[in-house]
């Protein structure tokens, strides 16, 4: 299970790249993410709206209500360009902390 | 063997949407959403072999509170949150000044009523009346406000938010606004009806009584006000630790 933070932390970058895989709903959004990680990172699944809708507001990516297959309606969330460049930084980041605490693990075996 | 009272998941559902029915936060959108996230959580966990009301109270836990979302949502959305709040503001203050101009009116007339004969009725009773009717609108401020926080005013608070997001607000407003008109027209002209009837003595009889009378009042106006606003407070204090 991971920390609270970092779950928070986490949330922006892991929502642009699922929907970077294409268009997405909230509840497959999250079985992705915990598919993905095999359970490890849980969220509360209700505060996964408001970060979309800042990611909204923030013009990361854009919604449409559609009808289901099931014949209700669902809000679907796609990348917008913005999105996708700001994925990009992201990555850049994520890859920089990864990299520096493999280098130093490699180095310090008994760390791992 | 005990039997359970039926579960009913729609029941239950609106339930919980009536948590965010007067939210500022959470738009009606926002909130049908949620609900369909909640149901197909509710259904995931009845398949993996779950009764209803248990698959229920999981997919629950799994959305977590209420009042985490009502946060959240509210951190993102703050223009409408202030927008609400300014709202409820303006109608405070029209409510008070048409409660407060009507219980005036009501306590002047009464007393230049009762002072047509200044000689047969004393100041002292004159600013008892006055201080009395002052009292009543503190009073009824007081349970007004305890009424509206205690939870059991929501149902009209959402009504009346949701009434002027529809089309018809201008005319709710204008009405309001009519009876606001109304009422400072009657503290005017009522006096000057009543005039006729009264000596000179008995005009400096009213104003002596409701000057009287605004010496007892006016301290206990400061502490009806204080007492609403730390029973908001404390109202409020009681919701976030919740």
């Amino acid at each position: 299970m991971l920390q609270k933070e970092l779950v928070a932390a986490s949330t922006v970058p892991l929502v642009l790249s699922v929907l970077s895989e294409g268009e997405n709903y909230g509840y497959a959004l999250i079985q992705r993410v915990r598919e993905l990680s095999r359970g490890r990172i849980e969220w509360t699944e209700g505060m996964l709206y408001p970060v979309l809708h800042w990611m909204e507001k923030e013009r990361l990516i854009e919604s449409e209500w559609r009808e289901a297959e099931t014949g209700r309606k669902r809000k679907y969330y796609r990348l917008r360009k913005e999105g996708r460049a700001s994925l990009q930084t992201e990555k850049q980041q994520w890859m920089a902390v990864h990299e520096t605490l493999t280098a130093l693990w490699k180095r310090n075996p008994r760390l791992t | 063997m005990e039997t359970k009272p039926a579960f009913d998941l729609n029941q239950r559902i609106s339930e919980w949407r009536e948590h965010f029915a007067s939210s500022a936060a959470l738009r009606p959108d926002d909130v049908y959403e949620i609900e369909l996230h909640l149901r197909l959580l509710t259904a995931e966990f009845q398949r993996i072999g779950l009764l209803e009301d248990e698959a229920f109270m999981v997919a629950l836990k799994r959305i977590g509170s209420s009042q985490t979302l009502e946060r959240e949502f509210a951190k993102v959305n703050s223009s409408a949150v202030w927008v609400d709040r300014f709202l409820w503001m303006l109608i405070g203050i029209q409510t008070w000044a048409l409660v407060y101009g009507l219980a005036h009116t009501l306590g002047r007339s009464l007393l230049m009523l009762g002072f047509r004969n200044a000689e047969q009725v004393n100041i002292s009773t004159g600013a008892t009346v006055f201080v009395a009717g002052q009292l009543l609108t503190f009073a009824g401020s007081l349970f007004l406000v305890g009424w509206a926080t205690s939870g059991r005013g929501n149902r009209w608070t959402a009504a009346i938010s949701q009434g002027l997001q529809r089309r018809g607000a201008i005319t709710i407003t204008a009405i309001a606004g009519l009876a606001l008109a109304l009422v400072y027209l009657l503290n005017a002209a009522l006096p000057v009806f009543i005039w006729k009837f009264i000596t000179p003595s008995g005009m400096l009889a009213v104003s002596q009584s409701q000057h009287y009378g605004y010496l007892i009042s006016g301290p206990i106006q400061a502490i009806a006000m204080v007492a609403m606003t730390l029973m908001v407070a404390r109202r409020r204090r009681a919701l976030n630790a919740r």
